[in-house]
């Protein structure tokens, strides 16, 4: 990665400006990212939570379901072959629908059924009852298993959501408002030695110009002195007579 | 955007699957193909990975579930699978109980268990 650098630009008041203000917009961008970030962990941490609760409580139905299979197969004999056999359509399906949290859209799993129940016939013969009560248990199992799919699909794109979040508040926080600092402080050193050059400028102008006056005067002295006192310029108001005046 | 209805898939030992069929997820699509498979003592692993694999490439699978003790034959293919969708689901099997310790997605939070301990 390039280490120190700055913005190109030409160091004048106009860039200082334009730079400040660009150093508040990042800093703005990286609150509210920060905020963004903090929202979106609390919601994750909710979840997470949610999800161990849900979690425990389906092993004990699924444990319930595997009890109700076990009865069911002792009193109807072995239907499994017959169930595998007889797959078709499915009645329970899911649809995903989009939730929003702090601007993240999570996909969220909702269960319907559609059409009948295609085992309405198997265990006719015998353990009706108990073929029953094992799809209603399975059925309870499939609900919460949806529910915790949905838990689940909330965590992982919310885990992808923060680790942009932050990944971008980082990169705000470590490079971008350095570098604009960088950026201002050459502006500023640029702008301060431009000034000392102008004061030098001036002062060795004016010395200049001292200079050459001095000369100046040291110059019309010396051709005074030579020319004596008849070098005083003509004076209107001195004059006597006239020559060209003919008529007085 | 409630779209068309997405199936749930089943990898599970002939118990889970049963129980599953019977709760009316089982179907098959264009070209007879189930969205589940029975994993017997004798199923090999590539196969197991092959059809977890082709779920995933499906469009209209949108849960799998998968018995714990088959999610740990091919742990690396599910670990590998960063999508929200299709959500990968560990249940238990009467023989293996649930062991959160190997939930492939409770072990990417662990980074953030602080008083949380799984019960």
């Amino acid at each position: 990665m390039s280490g120190k650098d700055r913005v190109e630009v030409f160091p004048s008041r106009m860039a200082q400006t334009i730079m400040k203000a660009r150093l508040k917009g990042a800093q703005t961008g990286r609150n509210l990212l920060k905020k963004k970030a903090d929202a979106l962990s609390m919601r994750f941490r909710q979840i997470l939570r949610k999800i161990i609760e849900t979690k425990t409580l389906m092993g004990e139905v699924m444990r319930e379901a595997a009890f109700s299979l076990a009865e069911a197969k002792f009193a109807a004999g072995d239907f499994s072959a017959t169930v595998i056999q007889n797959v078709n359509k499915a009645q329970v399906k899911v649809r995903a629908k989009k939730d929003n949290v702090a601007g993240v859209t999570l996909p969220v799993f909702e269960h319907y059924q559609e059409g009948g129940d295609s085992y309405e016939l198997t265990g006719l013969a015998r353990g009706g009852e108990q073929l029953a009560r094992l799809k209603r248990n399975f059925a309870k199992a499939v609900e919460l298993l949806v529910e915790l799919a949905s838990l689940q699909t909330s965590f992982v794109t919310l885990d992808e959501a923060i680790k942009i979040t932050n990944r971008r508040v980082n990169a705000i926080e470590h490079v971008i408002i350095p570098r604009i600092e960088r950026t201002l402080t050459y502006i500023v050193s640029e702008l301060d030695e431009r000034e000392r050059e102008e004061f030098y400028r001036l002062k060795k102008i004016q010395e200049k110009k001292k200079q050459v006056r001095e000369r100046a005067e040291k110059e019309m002295a010396a051709r005074l002195a030579k020319l004596g006192p008849i070098a005083e310029p003509a004076n209107l108001f001195k004059e006597e007579a006239d020559e060209d005046l003919l008529f007085e | 955007m409630a779209g068309r209805g997405k199936l749930i898939a089943v990898i599970g030992d002939e118990d889970t699957c049963t129980g599953f069929l019977l709760g009316g997820v089982g179907e098959l699509n264009k070209n007879r193909k189930p969205n589940f498979l029975v994993v017997e003592k004798d199923t090999s692993i590539t196969e197991i990975e092959e059809t977890f694999k082709s779920f995933l490439a499906r469009d209209d699978i949108g849960i799998i579930l998968i018995n714990q003790f088959i999610a740990e034959m091919i742990r690396h293919a599910i670990d590998g699978h960063m999508l929200s969708i299709p959500a990968v689901l560990e249940i238990p099997s009467k023989e293996h109980p649930y062991d959160a310790s190997k939930d492939s997605i409770l072990r990417r939070a662990k980074g953030m268990f602080s008083a949380e301990d799984f019960r």
